[in-house]
């Protein structure tokens, strides 16, 4: 049967390359942190070490003490728009979707320079606030900064699935309660809360995660008591046999999974949507008029507060001296003629790596989805986790576990060690971004009957040219929306790329600006490729938006559902 | 006290209701009297209105025009959860978080009934359904006819004043449908509330209810006894709409001195009954229609037609005979070795006339 030899054969390259660009090097990265350094010998001595080091006793609380409050401040302002957009007819409701996107478009440590310019103790706000109220409120102090900057970007992450599991809780559920005597508070808490919670923590452990694993946004405010920059600072500064840069990379291992795992299971074993008959969506109400003014009030200041990284940056990137002022002294276009004419390379490399990395990930994304969808190789469901777990690893510590296991590794030809060779950018790349692309493309063709698949095979076409005359146009939204999701965030990309940069002129967009932000001279020219960082970014989302509207509208149309 | 001791049953009343979603008018000049105590149907297709009329009744949905009396005091102005009338959701609206005894218990919990008490109604609740056993259940572990059950359960248990059932047997397969309907009127029997069932199938608002409205278009059609409506449709909607049915429609002449109506060109049809109008239409139900009889009274309309098609429907077998531009579709009760007629057979149907009604023009 070649039928089955050709799957076996797809399923086991995938394997192989999951394998080795994942599975191992996370596995040298555990396996090395549970190693004594001197004898080789397994030990726990590692982590004694670790707790019995006040720095690492203080980065782990500091760590976990950012995650909670980004959390806490996330939810903040997240719930208040949930709240407006499902229980109200409020025209403000379009604002508040943008809300939940723009700050996405942005990693946080692009903004994050921006960010003390206009809210540190010399920024522009608090010099305001000392003219007028004579205050000074430390917002970008210390770790401070870091939850700041965390909650204003992670969000949406709240916003997006609280507002779903709003919006997915059945009329009938509320008006049952209502029904039998509940109402006003107590319905709320009683029905409302509880639907919502699965909505609200898979929220909640995403930013816990991002916040807890960020290592761009607390390097560029210069904190360095947390677990991320520390495993990069003990791994850049002490070098790669340093055990510490491993048991942090546990650390924050352990600490992924246990947040993904909580959201996976508040997002999976409680579907509290409605059987469908029941029109869904809490009951909803016109606000009075001073519901509205006040709604529309917190609605602006918080449009403000979202957006003030990306105003910072175009302040600073547009501006030529900003220094104890509330705007910068006058405007110039010099940083971006100097990123263009000098640093070209950093966009151009960003592109490149970005590019392949996204080509290979739909690639192996239709691969992977195809196997685990469409064939019965044995083991297959095992390809999907492991490729979603990337998810888990943290881009350091990904990082670290290709520093160790391919420094050796000579590539034939070029002479120089895989580890510190341009390609390992781009793989690195290719296993972060893999995760979404994947979802993009079995979502895709979780929407292909397979009945379109057999009706072709009924009438003569082979496997090989029902998937290129059948599959992958009906998935081709789903792909190019993948792509161009895996393309945007690559081109942002710094946790791993920050590991393995060897050489300047290697070195993408990200790392450009995490160079430039370093020194107060090129914050300007930093700023600059910030945004067009951004730009790209948007513009790729954008896409992405676009494509996975046009195929839901094609499938409508084709399964006539 | 128990669930099963009779409180007085309501009477309730509704009068002149109108409701419009926007501009769009749902229900106009709704007026009913339910009798204390009885079982009541809403029976019309969908986007009749009759939904939108229970949950009226209930206080969701827009605000209606006119009044809604439970025992002569207008509801209207009570919110929800002032109403005390006991609704089942057609998708039974359980809560997926809460066990199936938090489900029922929710109500008495809002009336603040002490736990003692709480816990044994839940309890008798829950026996009279006979789902004792799977009070800790959650309800995605429960099959359809248990979901509808713990609804019945967790509305019954409040002693509500009105029982309104809205759709509750439309997600239940076949069987259990019917063995729902037997226990719903059981308990409602036990009861002694007054209830109203809204559906839009005819045999289960014919089985179930003492009496039933059918609404169409936001209008009621008829009122009366399942039997009363089959037997003497108000209108051809009612008539149509409540089991097959043939129906003439033509012109009213005289010829002779005696009314006769005469639909399309060859066919006319000698009315013995009260005839107001000059158009209408006759109605009778196939199984009215004897095909060839051998013997035939006086008081018999007989006509003359061509077999077009024969559907064998097993206790039945359903003629369609061609008169002129109508078809008139007779049911012959079936029994081995009976004469069977063939297509373009010629025959002659005999329809005794009070099985005919005469539906004047509106």
């Amino acid at each position: 049967m070649p039928r089955i030899r050709t799957s076996y054969l797809v399923a086991s390259s995938l394997a192989f390359f999951l394998l080795v660009f994942l599975v191992i090097p996370v596995g040298k990265v555990i396996y090395v942190a549970f190693q004594d350094s001197s004898t080789g010998a397994l030990t726990l001595i590692n982590f004694v070490d670790f707790f019995k080091t006040s720095l690492f006793r203080e980065s782990f609380i500091n760590s976990l003490y950012v995650a909670g409050m980004s959390v806490l401040f996330a939810s903040i302002i997240a719930m208040p728009l949930a709240y407006f957009t499902t229980r109200f007819n409020f025209g403000g409701s379009i604002i508040i979707q943008t809300l939940g996107i723009v700050p996405l478009i942005m990693p946080p440590f692009v903004g994050a320079v921006a960010m003390q310019l206009l809210f540190g103790s010399n920024g522009s706000v608090n010099l305001l606030l000392d003219k007028w109220f004579g205050l000074n409120i430390p917002f970008m102090e210390g770790l401070n900064g870091v939850i700041l900057v965390e909650s204003i970007h992670y969000f949406p992450f709240i916003l997006i699935n609280l507002s779903a599991a709003l919006n997915n809780i059945d009329r009938s559920m509320e008006e049952a309660a209502q029904n039998l005597g509940s109402t006003g508070m107590r319905l709320f808490r009683r029905i409302v809360l509880p639907l919502a919670m699965p909505g609200y923590l898979a929220g909640a452990s995403l930013v816990f995660l991002k916040a807890f694993d960020d290592l761009g946004t607390p390097l560029l405010l210069n904190v360095n008591n947390m677990l991320a920059t520390q495993a990069y600072l003990r791994i850049s500064s002490i070098g790669i046999s340093d055990p510490m840069g491993y048991v942090i990379s546990v650390i924050l291992v352990i600490f992924s999974l246990f947040s993904l795992w909580v959201s996976m299971l508040a997002s999976r074993g409680k579907d509290y949507s409605g059987g469908g008959k029941g029109s869904s969506g809490l009951l909803k109400r016109d606000m009075r008029g001073w519901e509205k003014a006040g709604a529309y009030c917190l609605i602006i200041f918080l449009l403000v507060l979202v957006l003030s990284p990306h105003i910072s940056l175009l302040l600073l990137s547009f501006g030529t001296i900003w220094s104890y002022s509330v705007l910068p002294d006058a405007f110039t276009t010099a940083h971006y003629v100097e990123v263009f004419s000098t640093t070209r390379e950093y966009i151009t490399n960003t592109l490149l790596y970005a590019g392949i990395a996204a080509s290979f990930d739909v690639a192996i994304g239709v691969a992977i989805s195809y196997v685990v969808l469409r064939t019965g190789v044995i083991g297959r469901r095992w390809l999907d986790y492991v490729a979603t777990g990337a998810l888990a690893v943290p881009g350091v510590v990904l990082g670290i576990g290709y520093l160790r296991t391919f420094n050796d590794f000579n590539v034939p030809f070029i002479g120089k060690p895989l580890a510190s060779w341009w390609v390992i950018i781009v793989i690195a790349l290719t296993i972060r971004r893999l995760p979404y692309a994947l979802r993009a493309c079995t979502a895709a063709l979780h929407q292909v009957s397979i009945t379109l698949e057999e009706a072709a095979e009924n009438l003569g076409a082979g496997k090989t040219a029902t998937v290129r005359k059948i599959i992958v146009p009906l998935m081709a939204g789903g792909i190019v929306a993948g792509f161009v999701t895996s393309f945007a965030t690559a081109t942002v990309e710094l946790s791993a790329t920050l590991m393995l940069v060897t050489a300047e002129s290697d070195a993408p967009l990200a790392y450009g600006i995490y160079v430039f932000m370093q020194s107060a001279a090129g914050r300007g020219p930093g700023a600059a490729l910030g945004l067009i960082a951004v730009v790209v970014v948007a513009l790729g989302s954008y896409l992405a938006h676009h494509f996975i509207e046009r195929n839901k509208r094609l499938q409508v149309n084709s399964t006539g559902q | 006290m128990s669930l099963a001791i009779k409180v007085k049953p309501v009477r309730l009343k509704i009068e002149d209701v109108h409701i419009s979603f926007g501009k769009t008018k749902v229900l106009q000049g709704i007026d009913l009297d339910i009798e204390p105590g009885e079982f009541f149907a809403f029976l019309g297709p969908s986007g009749s209105g009759k939904s939108t009329l229970l949950r009226a009744i209930a206080g969701f949905g827009p605000e209606p025009q006119g009044r809604i009396l439970i025992d002569g005091i207008d509801i209207l102005s009570l919110p929800p959860w002032k109403r005390d009338v006991g609704m089942v959701f057609q998708n039974y609206a359980l809560w997926p978080h809460l066990t199936v005894q938090k489900n029922v218990a929710f109500g008495l919990e809002e009336r603040s009934v002490p736990k003692k008490e709480s816990k044994d109604r839940v309890l008798e609740a829950l026996d009279m359904v006979g789902l004792t056993h799977l009070a800790g259940r959650h309800p995605s572990q429960l099959s359809g006819g248990q979901q509808q059950r713990v609804a019945l359960a967790r509305t019954i248990v409040i002693r509500p004043r009105l029982l309104l059932l809205d759709e509750p047997l439309s997600n239940l397969d076949a069987n259990l449908r019917v063995q729902m309907r037997t226990d719903i009127l059981k308990l409602q029997r036990k009861l002694g509330l007054t209830t109203i069932f809204v559906t839009h199938d005819q045999e289960e608002a014919n089985t179930i209810s003492d009496r039933m409205a059918v609404l169409d278009k936001g209008i009621i059609q008829q009122i009366g006894s399942p039997m009363e409506l089959y037997d003497n449709p108000a209108n051809p909607f009612v008539a149509h709409f409540l089991g097959t049915t043939n129906m003439i429609e033509g012109e009213v002449i005289t010829k002779e001195n005696k009314p006769v109506l005469r639909a399309g060109q060859d066919v006319e049809l000698p009315l013995h009954m009260k005839v107001t109008g000059s158009r209408g239409a006759i109605v009778f139900r196939p199984q009215s229609v004897k095909v060839n009889p051998e013997e035939q009274d006086s008081a018999s309309m007989c006509i003359r037609g061509t077999v077009k098609s024969r559907e064998f429907l097993g206790a039945t077998v359903r003629y369609g005979v061609q008169i002129g531009d109508v078809t008139v579709l007779a049911d012959e009760a079936h029994q081995r070795g009976k004469r069977i007629y063939d297509e373009l057979e010629q025959v002659r149907l005999v329809i005794p006339q009070k099985q005919i009604i005469f539906i004047p023009e509106a």
